[in-house]
């Protein structure tokens, strides 16, 4: 493994003088040391072990912006070079790849093979344990005050397998704890036992739903995806237009917010402004702010609210409500419980429809409460009714949920979320 | 690179472990104008060096950006130290793919600048009606190397050069906004003059079909008849051939993340996909498509095959370790995003034959039914069977004739009655390529390019709306 770590980048920016840098010029850092355990039956399907180290650096122009990014590999001599091969003639300089012999080392850590004990032989466990430690840090040019964030985290991601039927699970801590592990087993196992019986086949139609705060969560993600960034109403490309004109509104219960205090993702973005600790995004149902970044206010005039390069939530929270999950699941009564959706997708902008599909631990509850496992259903509906006059009531439980997401690197951030008694259009 | 590599594992060459060394690098420039002006230029470069040790078909990983001979000595070590504190907890089925050979591909032909494009971007951005709110217009292209060293004897070395291009044009009128695009295309080779003359055309047609949504109605709710060219069909290919056939996924290492598959093992050489007149191949032979190739990274050598013939399943898509699993044929895919990631089955060029009808007969032969074109929204189950697509733009056919545009047209179905409803398939005149950079997968999650080259095709009794 590199040692790239806080010092270690202070001493490259000290040396490329990134004090001597114009202003417009930001310099981010994000680096991980990960070890991955992919499972499958019970057993270790692949075990990877990755150390990488990414500079970016970001040149804001009056009218545009320019990005270069680079590999450090923690050799001083060869990563300096690499920054000024990086900045050179922007349309025809290569970066060159480093092969060196002054590379700081340390030592890899070795297997966690406890993990790997605590798995259940005669359970089908399919998932992925991620740990390790994740860095990010930035400096502008023109300051030595650099920003920096780091953690250790191990994300358990989970599902047991019964046949057809499956119950799924996600946590993180900081470090793995087995005997956690082991209890969220056997919670699991005993779900497992209500879905035994048959799957059954509803009819499309509209039904009473309990969403659990997994589910709500996944439609949460969709707020990120042409939702409520800033670019994407200056565009018009949002699917909540109305909602930003004002011509339409969610519940009055619907209360979204960035929330820093929960300490899932660093406080500054890419360019190290320091975000307010709570940004309220959606009060009372109503949009007051967008996620506003410096590039959206330059471009199109919109005032920034320092958010990230995407606009999107970073440390989400969707407020609790007053009832306990316990009560709303027992208010459903020939209607479903939604544990997981899968596959989301806008089927209108205009109305902000989505579609997808339930899966895993879904069950329907019939008039007499009893539980019943259900073949997979697509559904269609509009935020604006999911949540607007379905939306009933938001549990008081709320469960942190990190982002899981691992595409390129492993991904901060992550929402705060509660589970939801509303309707769910089965359409197929 | 490569003499390093063989020192290195020369070093453990009577220890009896299997070692490989796997180099990748990409360097990647991207230019995006907006409404005729520069909006970004991205330039990056990733490179690093997958190291694997195994022995009796295990493997154990690390991924690593530093090259250097003692350093990765140091983690062969430490893996093989790893491997056995590890070993009895494998999954007894998995098996590490070594390969003996040399390969080189190295006709790569010299990269254009995108500089020269500047121009082209400008223009192809610029906005020239007042109902088009903004146009972009980016291209990025993107070299790829790879060098993989094994203990076996195996050398693989080849570079290849990928260009993107976007064009989406938004416009809104009467408080309705619409896009049009090119839907994104993806290929191998660099960017020549008569690509742009065809952008400059291409821009000119969309803008004509947004003019025209701007005024159209929903699409209206109906059981009929579904035009899709090939802009649309490489999504459904995607989604429902691809995905499903993927032997990983049949073999459950997906259940947790992508999903399964209603593909079981005895279904190879049984199931009936589809009609006699659909036909599906991997073609790792087309060069011109995202995943041409000589050989797969583990080193597997590419060959094409046929997936479905005549209909009926004939293979999977998934390289030597998921064939031996599962006992099926398969294909030489087994691919990872970037040096940093484990290989695992993925599509490559998921290919729908070319049949014998022509454009106009798929026409005149509907009664009453939609041509929807250029995907927009995707979404299908974990076990790939009940899907909903929808397109930027549809045009109702009546009678044999192409009549009005359509808005936010949406079409819903399950695969295999969907695939046994295919009533035309369109010859060579309808073929296009399309594909993804973004293909997500794995966990860890990767994603890659994949291509699909497919006619247009007409399918009955299809379920159809607005997705409004």
């Amino acid at each position: 493994m590199s040692s790239i770590n806080k010092s270690y980048i202070q001493q490259l920016f000290d040396s490329i003088c990134v004090e001597k840098f114009p202003s417009n010029f930001y310099f981010y850092f994000s680096g991980e040391r990960s070890r991955f355990y992919r499972v499958n039956k019970s057993k270790l399907r692949q075990g990877t072990f990755v150390d990488q180290s990414k500079l970016t650096i970001w040149q804001k122009n009056e009218n545009d912006e320019n990005t270069f990014s680079i590999e450090l590999i923690g050799d001083l001599k060869n990563d300096v070079e690499l920054v000024k091969n990086a900045l050179g003639d922007e349309f025809t300089q290569d970066v060159k790849i480093a092969t060196t012999d002054e590379c700081n080392i340390e030592e890899n850590k070795t297997v966690n093979v406890e993990f790997l004990s605590t798995l259940i032989d005669s359970e089908d466990i399919v998932g992925i344990l991620s740990e390790g430690s994740l860095q990010r840090g930035v400096i502008q040019g023109g300051t030595n005050n650099l920003k920096w964030f780091d953690c250790h985290r191990a994300d358990i991601d989970y599902s047991i397998f019964r046949g057809d039927k499956c119950v799924k699970e996600f946590y993180s801590e900081k470090l793995i704890s087995n005997e956690k592990l082991k209890n969220s087993l056997s919670e699991n196992i005993l779900k497992l036992n209500i879905l035994s019986g048959e799957r059954i086949e509803l009819e499309p139609g509209l039904y009473p739903a309990y969403f659990s705060p997994s589910a709500v969560n996944e439609i949460l993600s969709m707020f990120n995806w042409q939702g409520i960034q800033g670019k994407a109403f200056a565009e018009k490309q949002s699917v909540f237009m109305d909602l930003y004109a004002g011509a339409r509104k969610l519940n009055k219960r619907f209360n979204l917010r960035e929330n820093f205090k929960l300490n899932l993702s660093p406080i500054f973005n890419q360019e190290g402004e320091v975000s307010e600790e709570i940004i309220e995004i959606v009060k009372d149902g109503t949009l007051i702010n967008p996620l506003v970044n410096s590039v959206t206010e330059r471009k199109y005039g919109l005032k920034s609210n320092k958010a990230d390069q995407y606009e999107s939530l970073r440390s989400a929270e969707l407020l609790a409500g007053t009832e306990p999950e316990k009560d709303l699941i027992s208010k459903v009564r020939n209607g479903l419980y939604i544990s997981n959706l899968h596959y989301l997708n806008w089927s209108s902008k205009k109305s902000a429809s989505i579609t997808g599909m339930t899966r895993y631990c879904c069950y329907f509850i019939d008039e007499d409460g009893e539980k019943h496992p259900i073949k997979d259903m697509r559904f269609n509906m509009s935020l604006y009714d999911l949540f607007g006059s379905w939306l009933q009531e938001f549990s008081s439980e709320s469960q942190i949920f990190s982002d899981s997401n691992t595409y390129e690197q492993r991904h901060l951030g992550g929402a705060k979320v509660p589970g939801m008694l509303s309707s769910i259009n089965l359409s197929l | 690179m490569i003499d390093l590599f063989k020192k290195v594992i020369n070093s453990y060459v009577d220890s009896g472990w299997e070692i490989s060394l796997a180099f990748k690098s990409e360097s990647i420039r991207s230019l995006s104008y907006l409404n005729g002006k520069k909006e970004n230029f991205n330039k990056s470069v990733s490179a690093g060096v997958m190291v694997s040790v195994g022995k009796n078909g295990k493997v154990f990983r690390q991924a690593t950006p530093i090259i250097k001979g003692d350093y990765l000595k140091t983690l062969i070590d430490q893996g093989i130290k790893n491997f056995n504190i590890l070993e009895p907890n494998f999954l007894s089925e998995s098996s590490m793919s070594i390969h003996t050979g040399e390969v080189y591909d190295l006709s790569l032909e010299k990269p254009l600048l995108l500089k020269s494009f500047s121009d082209s971007l400008a223009t192809s951005s610029s906005v020239n009606h007042k109902w088009i709110d903004f146009i972009r217009s980016s291209l990025s292209e993107n070299l790829e190397e790879r060098i993989i060293v094994n203990s076996q004897g195996g050398v693989f070395h080849d570079k290849k050069y990928f260009t993107d291009y976007y064009l989406d044009l938004m416009g809104s009128r009467d408080q309705l906004n619409q896009n049009r695009s090119n839907g994104g295309v993806v290929f191998q080779g660099a960017v020549d003059d008569s690509f742009l003359l065809n952008t400059l055309e291409k821009k000119e047609s969309l803008t004509r079909e947004l003019d025209l949504l701007l005024s159209a109605s929903p699409c209206p709710k109906m059981v009929g008849d579904l035009l899709l060219p090939s802009d649309q069909m490489y999504i459904q290919i995607h989604e429902s051939i691809g995905h499903p056939l993927e032997l990983d996924r049949i073999s459950g290492d997906e259940r947790n993340y992508a999903g399964g598959s209603f593909v079981k093992k005895d279904d190879f050489g049984q199931l009936r996909y589809g009609p006699e007149i659909m036909n599906v191949v991997f073609a790792p032979s087309e060069k011109k498509q995202p995943v041409g190739y000589e050989f797969d990274d583990t080193g597997l050598k590419a060959a094409d095959a046929f997936l479905i013939k005549d209909g009926i399943l004939r293979a999977g898509i998934g390289g030597a370790e998921s064939q031996k699993r599962l006992g099926v044929l398969g294909t030489s895919s087994t691919r990872n995003s970037s040096w940093n990631r484990p290989p695992i089955d993925r599509m490559g060029n998921i290919n729908l034959c070319a049949g014998e009808s022509r454009y106009e007969d798929m026409i005149k032969s509907i009664e009453n039914g939609v041509l929807m074109k250029t995907n927009r929204s995707w979404s299908i189950d974990d076990q790939r069977d009940k899907f909903q697509f929808g397109c930027e733009i549809g045009y109702l056919i009546k009678d044999g004739e192409v009549k009005n545009v359509v808005r936010s047209p949406n079409y819903e179905g399950r695969t295999i009655p969907f695939w046994n409803s295919l009533k035309m398939v369109g010859d060579r005149n309808t073929v296009d390529d399309f594909g993804t950079s973004n293909c997500g997968k794995g966990e860890p999650n990767q994603a890659v390019r994949v291509g699909h080259q497919s006619p247009a095709c007409l399918f009955s009794n299809i379920s159809i709306f607005a997705g409004e």
